[in-house]
């Protein structure tokens, strides 16, 4: 039998065009070429320098002792059996953490209520693996020994694990004075809302579940904290994509001067927003070092870190759009109910608030309101997982599109085309308020259908294999990016005697290959080969301040920051080179390591002298600072927002219901790029942690708040043979966001996958005449709606499965 | 404790351990040698794989004990120098590693794959590296890598 995929590839070759004109711009220099990472070799041989692989001397090793309940009283703690093994050093339990504060929370306003959240539980377990108690042992092998002999008496108490049960009076609280366990609760309206409803022909309303899932980078977390009491100084190594609130949040917890505090994240073996949130364990072993006077380190293992590791998603969500005969959606309301886990945490509050501010995605609608209900349960906090709240947003309309097509026997795309934003109404000021200053989902669209023949290759597909089920579906995305202005990002350039180029920057990349764009960026300023520049980040003693490594942000404002500190450098040598050149400093050009004025080209000077002379006063202009040495911290003034369109064409199984993307398309608009090598390695490995949600990821409670697949034998990843080939390409709007002209692309192949899967498995089934489905779609969940329906000619009243729509 | 002698990447340790101490401690915490992930504790990651007597094994579900006698090869091992082994080097090429967590035990695994079958298609990559789990690249640019690199050892055998 021929294959599917053959088909497909054969048919790839010979279709693709080449667009009529070119969509994105041509690069110059070295910024938006595909340049080879220089950060591989090391992590090539094995020689990457990762948590687990820093040697300190002297160390000892730690261990959590984590509840096995979800909800307990805590009586008591006897950790005589453990004390007594040779191997160990301390056992430390809440009562022996003196002096230590609480974990952050949020601030207290009227509908917002913050938790108090001890290092080590104190009184009452509010989640499966909240850590009781540290052990301190001289062997890692010894310390899971001592933990398992520390004796815990609990008094199980009854959880609340469902977010719609917690917000029952009758439920039990999380916390004592939150009731309904409704620690936040947010509601917003613009336009008319009530009227575009009651004007409208018809409402479509939808509800959905967006599953919890793990974050789960390949690398799991851990500390290590080393402490000297002669200098009073404290080093932490954290496996962390924001080192200097690190720093910041710990300083206030130890009671510590931030200038005693050194915060360093080593390389990382992945995170996805799972490494931004301070956990307990950063400050239970920067204590435990303090208290023993000898380095510590504690190394998360899988198992930890699918229970105590935060989740990302886990919002219950409601839609109902407000529309006419034609498609056209005149009207939105929005509900979510966001599992925030046992805190109040700013991720928890901050994230589903993005999906009620992102709700309306590239579509044209003003009358909108959106409720949010960010809740308490009794399951490790929520925080950002690659998206975070606007993969979320995406889901929600993005599967209303296709509802609201379903119901009015309308095309998908051509609903989505009746709603979209139109180019000329860019600059455009969502209902939320924010400003989408540039963006053409048409463009994206009709790019997208035009190089991949998705229309046309599915129905080839059907008619080749009429007894096979093919589905496609699409999602045309947006997000938002660039955060600020609050969250300032940090670089400094500086350039040494020998005019060696040396680039600062601040958060923490952790495979995202900084090193190379930022070295593409300041070659391209300063006219220096690659190799003659070199990066160092992850380290707060390298800069006062930055914000973190997250929210597809780094390459447009890290690379903005270091842009700017590359031209006030260009601009001091300029001043210095005009002196040596006895010319004009606004006039020279920086290129190949020579300096030199256009209208004497014939005339340069070294880099590398006046490099030289920059480090000498005698020869430097009269007022001119020596040394060359230049930082930025950048504030974005607007946010960014990426958009795109996405395509995925999937077989299922009859048999099984196994679901099998068969290839996958998307052509985004992430504005100007600056190595597509490295931004279409972003895009693939987020279609596969949105595809992974889409088919396979869910972590799963039971009613006692066990989690039942805390493993990856049983929290499925995506494997090499569940991913189907990505064709990307890309087209571009100028976005005036940051001076790159970069919207960011770390999210959008999560953001935009999820969607597209569930709506080309809609299709498939739809042709089936199967019934809508939640995630993940798991085999068996598939197979079920597939055969329920082949029984509903008999019965009417098959049971529902999944999501609900209905018009 | 009992006495183990093992040879890793040609070279000779021996040590006291427990019988329960595991290969990949072994490697890390005793050799030093710390290319070699841990990334899961279920045996599911594939972060830990190296190769004993030139087989892949995932080197957290072998006891040190077990490997007494055998050629264990890792990561470490591969380069000769500063030249890159053809599998290290297509993955730079393709842009096969984003974090490099899961790099080390992809290379392995290729390292002993393409020796049972130099001439592997696509699907067959793609299966090989069934055990090996990656949350960064989404596979596209590993299984492409592990093509290129079947390509240039194929070539670099016909002409020695
Ligand atoms: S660490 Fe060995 S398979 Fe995961
Ligand atoms: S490159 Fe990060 S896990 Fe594979």
């Amino acid at each position: 039998m021929a294959s599917a995929q053959q088909t497909i590839r054969s048919g790839a070759a010979a279709r693709r065009k080449k667009p009529k004109t070119p969509l994105v711009k041509k690069p110059q220099g070295l910024v938006g070429r595909p340049l080879k990472r220089v950060e591989d070799h090391r992590l090539l041989t094995g020689k990457g320098k990762f948590l687990a692989d820093i040697p300190l001397p002297g160390l000892l090793h730690a261990a959590f002792v984590r509840s096995p309940y979800a909800r307990a009283r805590l009586k008591h703690v006897d950790s005589v059996a453990a004390v007594s093994l040779h191997t160990t050093i301390a056992v430390f339990t809440a009562k022996d953490l003196h002096g230590i504060g609480e974990l952050p929370t949020v601030e207290e306003a009227p509908e917002k209520h913050p938790t108090k959240r001890p290092v080590l539980v104190q009184d009452e377990v509010r989640y499966l693996g909240e850590a009781v108690a540290l052990v301190i042992s001289t062997d890692p092998y010894a310390a899971e020994d001592a933990a398992e002999l520390v004796d815990v008496d609990y008094e199980p108490l009854e959880p609340v694990v469902d977010p719609i049960e917690a917000m029952l009076p009758s439920s039990p609280r999380v916390h004592e004075h939150i009731p309904n366990n409704i620690a936040y609760h947010l509601k917003k309206e613009n336009g008319d809302v009530e009227s575009a409803f009651s004007s409208s022909e018809g409402v479509l309303t939808l509800e959905l579940e967006n599953q919890r899932v793990s974050p789960a980078p390949l690398e799991p977390r851990g500390v290590a904290a080393s402490y000297d009491a002669g200098s009073s100084d404290l080093t932490i190594w954290s496996t962390t994509q924001d080192p200097h609130s690190l720093r910041a949040i710990l300083s206030a917890g130890l009671r510590l001067p931030e200038a005693k505090i050194t915060v360093i994240a080593p390389d990382m073996g992945g995170a996805f927003g799972q490494k931004i949130s301070v956990y307990p364990e950063d400050f239970a072993i920067a204590f435990a070092a303090i208290q023993l006077g000898r380095p510590v380190k504690w190394l998360e293992s899988r198992r930890e870190n699918m229970l105590a590791g935060t989740h990302g998603r886990g919002q219950v969500q409601r839609i109902e759009l407000a529309h006419a005969n034609d498609g056209r959606v005149l009207g939105v309301k929005a509900k979510i109910v966001s599992d925030g886990g046992a805190y109040s945490t700013s991720g928890a509050f901050e994230i589903p608030e993005l999906t009620c501010a992102m709700v309306t995605g590239v579509y044209d609608v003003q009358d909108v309101r959106t409720e949010l209900y960010s809740v308490l349960t009794n399951k490790v906090p929520q925080d950002a997982y690659r998206g975070a709240g606007r993969p979320e947003a995406c889901y929600l309309i993005e599967r209303a599109m296709n509802a609201l097509a379903h119901k009015l026997g309308l095309d998908p795309l051509e609903v989505r085309r009746k709603n979209f934003i139109p180019s000329s109404k860019y600059p455009y000021r969502t209902a939320s308020g924010y400003i989408y200053d540039s963006g053409d989902s048409l463009l994206a669209l009709s790019t997208l259908l035009e190089r991949s023949q998705v229309l046309s290759r599915v129905n080839e597909l059907r008619k080749r294999f009429p007894d096979r089920l093919f589905g496609l579906g699409f999602s045309t995305w947006t997000e938002i990016t660039s955060f600020g202005p609050d969250f300032p990002q940090t670089a400094a350039v500086s350039v040494t005697k020998e005019g060696e180029v040396m680039v600062t920057i601040g958060g923490h990349p952790h495979g995202q290959g900084h090193f190379t764009s930022m070295i593409q960026i300041v070659s391209d300023e300063l006219g220096v080969e690659p190799g003659s520049i070199s990066l160092a980040e992850g380290d707060t003693r390298l800069l006062p301040w930055s914000s973190l490594t997250a929210g597809s942000r780094s390459a447009a404002l890290t690379g903005t920051a270091v842009l700017l500190s590359a031209r006030k450098v260009k601009s001091k040598m300029s001043v210095i080179a005009a002196k040596l050149l006895e010319d004009n400093p606004s006039e020279l050009v920086f290129e190949r390591g020579q300096i030199y004025s256009m209208a004497k080209p014939e005339r340069r000077i070294a880099f590398k002298e006046v490099a030289s002379a920059a480090y000498l006063p005698s020869k430097l202009p009269e007022g001119l600072e020596p040394t060359l040495y230049e930082y930025t911290a950048y504030a974005p003034p607007n946010f960014a927002f990426p958009s795109g369109a996405h395509a995925v064409i999937v077989e299922i199984d009859p048999e099984t219901g196994a679901v099998r993307p068969l290839e996958y398309h998307a052509v985004d608009d992430v504005g100007r790029v600056i190595n597509p090598l490295l931004a279409e390695g972003q895009v693939h490995g987020g279609v596969a942690q949105g595809l992974g949600q889409a088919l396979l990821e869910k972590v799963v409670y039971d009613r006692s708040g066990q989690l039942l697949n805390a493993g990856l034998g049983d929290y499925c990843l995506p494997s090499t043979t569940d991913m189907p080939r990505i064709n990307w390409s890309r087209t571009e709007t100028v976005t005036y966001a940051n001076i790159l002209g970069v919207k960011g692309i770390g999210e959008a192949g999560t953001i935009a996958a999820t969607p597209a899967l569930v709506n080309a498995v809609e299709d498939a089934l739809g042709a089936a005449g199967g019934e809508s489905l939640g995630m993940p779609l798991l085999p068996e969940l598939v197979w079920k709606s597939l055969s329920s329906k082949s029984r509903t000619a008999t019965s009417s009243s098959s049971a529902h499965e999944g999501d609900r729509a209905s018009g | 404790m009992r006495k183990v002698n093992l040879r890793i990447n040609g070279k000779d340790y021996a040590a006291e351990i427990e019988p329960r101490l595991l290969l990949v401690t072994f490697i890390r915490d005793i050799a030093g040698l710390t290319g070699t992930h841990i990334g899961c504790d279920t045996s599911n990651c594939g972060a830990c794989t190296v190769t004993m007597d030139g087989k892949s094994v995932k080197s957290c579900t072998v006891l040190a004990a077990q490997a007494e006698g055998k050629e264990i090869t890792t990561i470490e091992g591969l380069a000769n120098g500063e030249e890159l082994h053809p599998i290290q080097k297509a993955f730079w090429e393709h842009h096969g590693l984003q974090c490099g967590y899961c790099t080390p035990g992809m290379i392995m695994q290729a390292l002993w794959y393409l020796k049972l079958n130099p001439s592997p298609t696509e699907q067959e990559v793609r299966e090989s590296l069934s055990g090996n789990l990656c949350r960064c690249t989404g596979y596209q640019n590993i299984v492409d890598s592990i093509l290129a690199a079947a390509e240039y050892m194929r070539k670099g055998n016909q002409t020695r």
